[in-house]
Order: structure tokens, then C-alpha cells, then sequence
């Protein structure tokens, strides 16, 4: 009789550390799951504080710089045509890490809707090499040392780059991101202002 | 026992779930409140002049000393590293700038860098009677969240006042 209480006591024991040791394994996965998770979510914090988020919603300013060939380009946001401006260097490994994405970008969704606009926050001759050696398909324009920087002025106030700022069809300023996007939400971006994102295929 | 469990795995993948989408929504569409706060005072990306910053100050009579601390988590680029002095009463000896470490870069290859902390003598030879020189001073660097920095400059009084060769 003992025995076999003993030998049923066992049998649960064994039962019990299965189910834990099973359990223990979801916990893992959920545990490291979580950790993953946080550290991205981490991460993303970092970036957030870096710019001014109080400039969604706002209208963005015209923006008069000269492009590559030194010609005068002035941007009129609110013209009917939706701007992803990218701030860039030459001498920024992360922005040229994420330029050949913008161009693909551009490739398949610029229209007279949407455009990619880079300003290169660096001297002329070193952004044309860049732009060259890139592949950069869209309007590069270069930032004036002189005047008040853009870039500060559509909410990088840590002055970091890359830095993208969406702008809507309306002119108002849409999303911001400090540090290099990832495709998925230049997609995004792109569906947020313009009506071709759903009529190619392929993204 | 098994269903407090459950009820905790299932708990874990929703705070998961929600961590998730509050993380995306802070990168992807860059919309959320900017929080410094949540996860303490650590390896915060810095604005660049927290970053990076310098002392510079005589050593003898003819050295000048320049020391860079860097914050963890960021870099400063050796080769933008750039010294001069300003007007006519003193001139800058070739300078050697320590090695640092390697940094390697899909770009740039391997670039070297200085983290922590960078000190560089900079031989400062003045005429008679020069004792006050103005440095000029040029840095760049990037943080390795994947950011990088404007190049930055400055200008600093080197006093050498009472320091006889």
C-alpha cells in the first residue's frame, strides 16, 4: 500500500516537473521575447528624444536652397505634391546605408504626387561624388551654412543625421525620423500621402 | 498551478504585443512624446555638445594639451580631427595624433576613431612676448546607435602667461 502510494506520489511528481520544465520553456521564449522587444522599444526611445515631435501638424516652411548644378530650387510645400526630404552627408555612413532604399523608393512611387527630396548637409563637390556614386535618382539639394538650418527648423534639434521629414500633398508636416528608415516605413510614409502606393504591385 | 501559468505566458506575449507596437509607433511614424525618463540616465544619444567635449590648456612653455571625452556610445572620426592656431604670433609644430581603434564601416572601410577619452600634445611654437594664442579646433564623430553628428568647431584661449621655456 505504501509503495504504491509512494509509487503514485512519484508518478505526480514526475507529472508535475514535465508540466514545469514544458512551462519553463514557454516562459523562455517568452521572457526572451520580451527582452528583444524592450530593446527595441529601447532603442526607438533613444532616437524619439533627438527630435521635436511638436512639428507634426505644423504647416512646413518654403524651403530656397541651391541643387547640385547651382541652380535655384524652391520648395512650396502645399502645391499639391507630397515631399519625403531626407537630410544627408557625404561623410555619414548611416545616411549612405539608407540612400539606396529612397532611390528605389523613388523609382517605383515618385509621381507628381510624391517625391524624395535629399539636402545634403555638406559642400557641393562632396555630394554630387556621393550622389553619383549612390545612384541617387531625386533632387538633391545643398544646405546654406549661412541661413537657419533647415533641419532644425522641420524638428531635428539634435541636429543629427540621417533625418527625414514627410510632407503631406497639403504642406503639413506628416512624420519625422531621426536615424536611417527602414523600408517598411518609407512605405508606409508613401501610402500616408499618396494615392499610388496601392496601385503598384510589388512593394 | 498550470493555469496561473498559462495566464502569465499569455500576459507576457500581451505586454510584448504592446511594447511591440509602441515601439514601432515611435520609429516608424515618429509620433509618440519623446521620454528621456523610462529607462534611466545610461547611454542616452547625446546632443552633440554633451557628447563631445574639450579641454584644452597649456602644458609647458611650448606644449599645448587637448583632451576629448567622449560619451559612451559615441565616436569621434581621427581623421576630422583638426588644430590651428589663429593669427600670426604663434605656429602650430606637426602635430601626432594617438592611433585610436579600428572602426570598420561598409563605406569607409576601416576608419580609426577615438572613444572615451583622446588626449593630444600640440607643439606651440610663439614668438617673444606671445603668451595668450587662440586655437581653433575642428571634430566630427557619430553615435553607434546609427546617427552621426554635424563636423563642430570652436575657438579657445591658450594662456601662457609664467611659463618660461
Amino acid at each position: 500500500m505504501l509503495s504504491a502510494a509512494a509509487g503514485a506520489y512519484r508518478a505526480r511528481l514526475y507529472r508535475l516537473k514535465t508540466v514545469r520544465l514544458a512551462r519553463r520553456w514557454w516562459l523562455g521564449a517568452a521572457v526572451l521575447g520580451l527582452l528583444l522587444l524592450a530593446g527595441y522599444g529601447w532603442l526607438s526611445m533613444r532616437l524619439a528624444s533627438l527630435y521635436d515631435p511638436g512639428r507634426i501638424g505644423q504647416m512646413a516652411p518654403e524651403i530656397s536652397l541651391v541643387d547640385l548644378e547651382g541652380a535655384e530650387v524652391t520648395l512650396q510645400p502645399g502645391q499639391g505634391q507630397a515631399l519625403l526630404i531626407n537630410f544627408w552627408a557625404s561623410w555619414c555612413a548611416p545616411c549612405r546605408a539608407e540612400i539606396p532604399m529612397l532611390a528605389d523608393l523613388q523609382r517605383r512611387y515618385g509621381s507628381s504626387d510624391f517625391t524624395v527630396v535629399g539636402i545634403g548637409v555638406d559642400r557641393a563637390p562632396a555630394l554630387k561624388r556621393a550622389a553619383t556614386a549612390l545612384g541617387i535618382n531625386y533632387p538633391v539639394l545643398v544646405a546654406d551654412p549661412h541661413s537657419e538650418d533647415i533641419a532644425q527648423q522641420l524638428g531635428d534639434i539634435g541636429e543629427v543625421l540621417p533625418y527625414s521629414v514627410l510632407i503631406g500633398r497639403n504642406g503639413v508636416i506628416r512624420a519625422l525620423q531621426v536615424g536611417a528608415m527602414r523600408h517598411a516605413t518609407a512605405v508606409n510614409w508613401v501610402g500616408q500621402v499618396s494615392q499610388r502606393v496601392s496601385q503598384k504591385t510589388g512593394n | 498551478m498550470i493555469k496561473i501559468l498559462r495566464h502569465c505566458f499569455f500576459c507576457a506575449l500581451a505586454a510584448a504585443a504592446m511594447a511591440s507596437s509602441h515601439a514601432s509607433a515611435a520609429s516608424d511614424t515618429g509620433s509618440t512624446q519623446p521620454s528621456l525618463k523610462l529607462f534611466g540616465n545610461g547611454d542616452q544619444v547625446l546632443p552633440v555638445e554633451q557628447a563631445f567635449v574639450f579641454e584644452a590648456a597649456p602644458l609647458d612653455a611650448d606644449t599645448a594639451l587637448v583632451r576629448f571625452t567622449i560619451a559612451q556610445g559615441t565616436y569621434l572620426y581621427r581623421d576630422k580631427l583638426k588644430f590651428a592656431l589663429e593669427g600670426d604670433t604663434a605656429s602650430l609644430g606637426p602635430v601626432q595624433l594617438p592611433a585610436g581603434s579600428v572602426h570598420s564601416d561598409e563605406f569607409f572601410g576601416d576608419t580609426r576613431v577615438y572613444r572615451t577619452v583622446v588626449e593630444i600634445n600640440l607643439p606651440v611654437h610663439r614668438y617673444p612676448g606671445a603668451d595668450r594664442i587662440m586655437l581653433k579646433l575642428a571634430w566630427q564623430g557619430c553615435a553607434d546607435i546609427g546617427v552621426c553628428y554635424p563636423p563642430q568647431r570652436a575657438r579657445t584661449v591658450l594662456d601662457f602667461t609664467g611659463l618660461k621655456p
